[in-house]
């Protein structure tokens, strides 16, 4: 089992969240994620922040830009807002985004 | 799940606030001010923290560099160490664990504990005239040997 961090659905952090191990956030995160693993948040979650990752999945609320190395997923349940820039993105049906995306198309 | 410490783990690092309303166990960095309010906080053997606490319970085996601000209890185990004040009613220390700060035990204990810890010392009250008869019978002693003193005269 690779190395797991779970930020529970009471918790709040207002900073700065830098990591090279997969996150889980289910409470509330303002101000600055890098993450070099992936990063998902939960539907509980509640992120306004700007994201740098590998791989996002959003089950929740993400307000704020998001740049991921490799894929950007928006579940049925997710609500994000701002703008991605990635190479993958998948959007189900049933989430809710506004924004801009960039997946580098030449 | 739910009953499940949230866990901050090896890799990650937080710089700013972190407030909650569960238990929480930190392997990693955090940086700032950690508010855990009637809840523990584990901090483990590979986290190094650099913040104030304000906790009910917390268990320290890592490095903690802040003042502790803990409504219930806090306990350094032998790989512990800590730069920094300390509040708190209850203070458990292990063999090996490592403190620079002051202490300050004479806080409101919380409800439940005054009984608790007056149960405890009753009990210690009872058990403990065998340790205060020798020291009621001592001066008692002295005088008896002061009398027998005058009786050798």
């Amino acid at each position: 089992m690779s190395e797991q961090t779970v930020l529970g659905p009471t918790l709040e952090i207002d900073g700065e969240i830098e990591g090279d191990e997969d996150l889980i956030i289910q409470g509330k995160v303002n101000g600055k994620i890098i993450s070099l693993k992936s990063l998902t948040v939960d539907s509980t979650g509640n992120v306004e922040a700007a994201i740098t990752t590998n791989n996002l999945n959003v089950s929740g609320k993400v307000t704020g830009n998001v740049e991921a190395s490799d894929k950007v997923e928006i579940l049925a349940a997710g609500k994000m807002t701002g703008d991605i820039k990635a190479p993958r993105v998948v959007i189900a049906d049933g989430a809710k985004f506004k924004g801009h995306i960039e997946m580098g198309v030449d | 799940m739910a009953n499940k410490p949230g866990l901050i783990g090896k890799a990650i690092r937080i710089k700013g606030e972190l407030r909650g309303l569960e238990d929480l166990v930190i392997e990693g960095k955090v940086e700032g001010n950690i508010a855990l309010r009637k809840h523990h906080l584990f901090i483990e053997r590979t986290a190094v923290i650099n913040a104030n606490a304000q906790v009910d319970n917390i268990t320290i085996k890592g490095e903690l560099t802040g003042n502790t601000d803990a409504v219930d209890k806090v306990e350094l185990t032998s790989t512990s160490k800590l730069v920094g004040d300390i509040k708190t009613p209850r203070l458990v220390v292990k063999s090996g664990a490592r403190i620079r700060g002051s202490v300050d035990m004479v806080v409101p204990l919380p409800e439940g504990l005054l009984e608790e810890v007056t149960a405890t010392a009753s009990y210690a009250a009872e058990t403990t005239p065998a340790e205060t008869t020798p020291a009621e019978s001592d001066p008692v002693g002295h005088e008896s040997t002061d009398s027998s003193d005058e009786a050798w005269h």
